[in-house]
């Protein structure tokens, strides 16, 4: 199971994206390539330089203040998530508004 | 357009599927069995049957070494029996003069 945290508020955000998909042998797990390449996706459309990421194998987390260009990239990124994970809630999990 | 961060699609795979194994080994064959067959001449000491256990049984003219071998003391034509009704025995019957 992929737990989220997914905090973003007076334009600043707290991200992380903890587990394994476990849907499928490693090179088979599509939930995770969908997650992956969307978190991943998402952080290479940030425009900021000042974010804190760190990327480890099962392991993202993100962390610093927003400007209205990332907001939207980072409200898209929860939205695309979201819409996996109401296809495969044993997979993914998203915790909105805690850290 | 440089890209800032590579995607692993796998990222949040877990590695469960992906073992290894701990059998794959296997030691080279023993090459056992029947080395004379029956009727064919032996000298003394030829070895007539490798085996482990007595699969075989030694009978006239022959010994069972420390192996289970089964060799000739004495030259001679080789002769596979039936002992009872489940047994087998190798004999080495010599040849008259």
């Amino acid at each position: 199971m992929i737990e989220i945290k997914f905090n973003l508020s007076n334009k600043r955000i707290e991200f992380s994206s903890v587990g394994h998909a476990d849907f499928a042998d490693y090179g088979k797990d599509v939930v995770c390539a969908a997650v992956s390449s969307i978190i991943i996706g998402a952080l290479n459309a940030l425009k900021s330089e000042e974010l804190d990421i760190k990327i480890k194998k099962g392991d993202v987390k993100v962390s610093g203040n927003l400007n209205s260009h990332d907001e939207i990239v980072f409200e898209t990124m929860l939205m695309q998530l979201k819409t996996i994970e109401d296809q495969y809630p044993n997979n993914l999990k998203i915790n909105e508004g805690s850290n | 357009m440089e890209l800032r961060f590579k995607l692993d699609i796998q990222l949040f795979a877990s590695h469960k599927g992906v073992g290894s194994t701990k059998n794959g080994r296997d030691s080279a064959g023993r090459r056992l069995g029947a080395k004379r067959t029956d009727g064919q001449y032996c000298k003394a000491g030829a070895i007539i049957y490798r085996q482990r256990g007595t699969r075989i049984y030694p009978g006239v003219n022959t010994m069972r070494g420390g192996d289970d071998t089964i060799f000739a003391t004495k030259a001679g034509i080789v002769r596979f029996e039936r002992v009872g009704k489940n047994r087998k025995r190798v004999s080495v019957y010599e040849i008259e003069a």
